[in-house]
């Protein structure tokens, strides 16, 4: 009965790991540049969606942040609406979570 | 015995309160009327009451962006004040390329005062200080990309509100330091080992001392570590020439505080402190949440090569040459007495197939004086004069950057900073060794014995000098070698 129950908790688990790193396979990692043509936030204030205009393609892509660093930039307006940003983002069930999101600026 | 009790809580309330509202700031919302128009307006607001301050960052590097070259060894005594005014090094170089410092009007985005945008400046204009570049706690505080003014298109657009940020003054935040020093070497995360904008808001794991209170860190400001007195900053970046203060772990960890009191190994340890410095077992990687600038190479300037992605961050620009990134780096380790070696304006290289060393630290295994101290180790190359076999300085701003012409670039280089150029030019690689200083770990990921001892390969007992591995072959102040 012991080793019944020890073979049913591994597979259980082996189960468990498997769809965890499926899904995780499944989101995808993609990386653009691209100026802000809208931000908005969030009424709680703990996230925004930024909508970048992708510099090679020309299309629009909504990304979600949620990083304090970034959102406290929303906040105070150092980032703003036309700057240039470099994002790298995960695409996920039709979600874009950003993983970074900075702006290009630099001599 | 009532009397003298209430003076007591009195006087203590007192000194309580003056405490705070000196470590807190004054409230200046009510000294401080707008609306303004550019900074030395509001500059002059200030002078009212903070004529002294001026006087006295007037005295400063941040000021003048020279001081005497009290950190370079052999140079001690020196009276001749160096800076980034007149240095040079192997990012963008040096400020002087160009006819009558054009460049100044780009990298005076930089200098803390209004204005310098060419090499003639008038250094005892009071007005000329910006006082919210440190001191503005709202407002979204910007300085212009080019012309060493307010950004006034950020006013235009509603992005910067100049009379909030001039009643916000208080205490510098990490934001204000930042501001320039996040972005050292020309954009964020470039020139300092573990300096970069992410160090606004870190977590405790990236820095013990100055992560958020929500991550378990001290939220510590700069100037906690960086003590000033009269508007003279401490600390000695491991590239410049002087310093006004040193920085040092044991400012704050002596006494009740002192390291290693619950570690079971604290004697061992503490027998290390003599040779080995706090930074090298604290620190055991940088740039933890973003990739910093380990090479640059000059001589790729105008070449079509494609640009890789390397830690999310680009390997080519066609008007900067090609770099190489790294995150969570190893540092290399040195010797260090407390100065520098420094590659200065007009030295002259000896042999050009070996790499011209921009700074290193000085000191040895047989001085007392000396610690082992880590470093990012960045490399690169950049023109020389072929003939008179000094490193050459280029007007990039408004010429190499724009054409990708080096001759050009180098003559106009020399009409600024007067090191004359032969019309002969060759590429010499460049080695800078750069302290790091900052993201310091929690105790927890210090340095473990094995890593460096019994086999361990973190150190290169050999090149520091040893015989091998101090544990097997003894310490520098063992009595038997």
């Amino acid at each position: 009965m012991k080793k019944l129950v020890s073979v049913v908790m591994l597979v259980a688990l082996i189960a468990v790991s498997t769809l965890m790193v499926v899904t995780t396979a499944c989101a995808e990692e993609l990386k653009m540049v691209g100026a802000i043509s809208k931000i908005e936030m969030a009424a709680d204030g703990r996230s925004a969606s930024a909508t970048l205009k992708d510099s090679k393609s020309g299309e629009e892509v909504t990304i979600i942040v949620t990083d304090e660093l970034t959102l406290d930039k929303f906040k105070d307006k150092r980032i703003v609406e036309g700057d240039e940003i470099r994002c790298k983002f995960e695409k996920e069930g039709g979600k874009n979570s950003s993983k970074i999101f900075r702006k290009t600026a630099g001599c | 015995m009532k009397i003298k009790q209430m003076a007591a809580i009195i006087l203590s309330s007192i000194m309580v309160m003056t405490v705070s509202w000196a470590v807190a700031g004054q409230d200046h919302g009510e000294f401080v009327t707008g609306p303004f128009k550019n900074g030395q307006e509001v500059t002059r607001v200030c002078l009212g009451c903070h004529e002294k301050q001026a006087a006295d960052f007037m005295k400063t590097t941040h000021w003048k962006w020279a001081g005497t070259p009290n950190h370079i060894k052999g140079m001690e005594t020196s009276k001749k004040e160096y800076g980034k005014a007149n240095m040079m090094n192997a990012f963008c170089t040096s400020i002087q390329g160009g006819k009558d410092g054009l460049v100044h009007e780009a990298c005076g985005k930089c200098h803390a005062g209004y204005g310098w945008t060419r090499t003639q400046y008038d250094f005892t204009r009071k007005e000329n200080i910006d006082c919210l570049v440190c001191h503005a706690l709202k407002g979204n505080y910007q300085r212009a990309a080019k012309g060493c003014i307010v950004d006034t298109k950020a006013m235009d657009r509603g992005v910067m509100d100049l009379e909030l940020a001039a009643k916000s003054v208080g205490p510098p935040t990490r934001r204000n330091c930042g501001y320039c020093h996040f972005f050292g070497g020309g954009a964020d995360a470039v020139k300092h080992a573990g300096l970069d904008s992410t160090m606004e808001k870190p977590q405790k794991a990236q820095d013990v001392h100055m992560g958020t209170k929500a991550s378990g860190g001290q939220d510590m400001t700069c100037q906690a570590c960086h003590v000033a007195k009269d508007h003279k900053i401490a600390g000695a970046s491991s590239m410049m020439a002087h310093y006004d203060a040193r920085v040092t772990c044991e400012q704050c960890h002596n006494g009740a505080k002192a390291p290693h009191q619950k570690s079971k190994n604290g004697r061992i340890l503490n027998r290390h402190v003599a040779t080995v410095a706090c930074q090298t077992c604290h620190i055991p990687v940088f740039a933890k949440a973003q990739a910093t600038k380990m090479s640059w190479k000059w001589s790729d300037v105008g070449k079509d090569i494609k640009s890789e992605d390397q830690f999310d961050k680009e390997t080519f620009a066609k008007y900067k040459g090609s770099f190489t990134w790294g995150m969570n780096v190893t540092p290399v380790y040195a010797w260090n007495n407390g100065t520098v070696e420094r590659y200065m304006i007009g030295d002259r290289i000896k042999d050009p197939s070996k790499p011209v060393i921009m700074a290193c630290p000085a000191g040895t295994i047989k001085d007392k004086t000396a610690k082992i101290y880590p470093y990012k180790l960045y490399t690169g190359d950049q023109p020389m004069d072929a003939k008179f076999k000094y490193l050459s300085i280029f007007q990039q701003y408004q010429s190499l950057w724009v054409d990708y012409d080096w001759n050009k670039a180098l003559k106009l280089g020399a009409e600024g900073s007067g090191l004359p150029y032969s019309g002969a030019y060759r590429f010499v690689n460049t080695v800078t060794y750069i302290a790091a200083e900052h993201e310091v770990s929690p105790r927890e990921e210090a340095l473990q014995c094995g890593e460096c001892h019994m086999g361990g390969d973190r150190m290169n007992w050999k090149a520091l000098g040893y015989k091998g591995d101090p544990m097997r072959f003894g310490g520098r102040f063992d009595k038997k070698k």
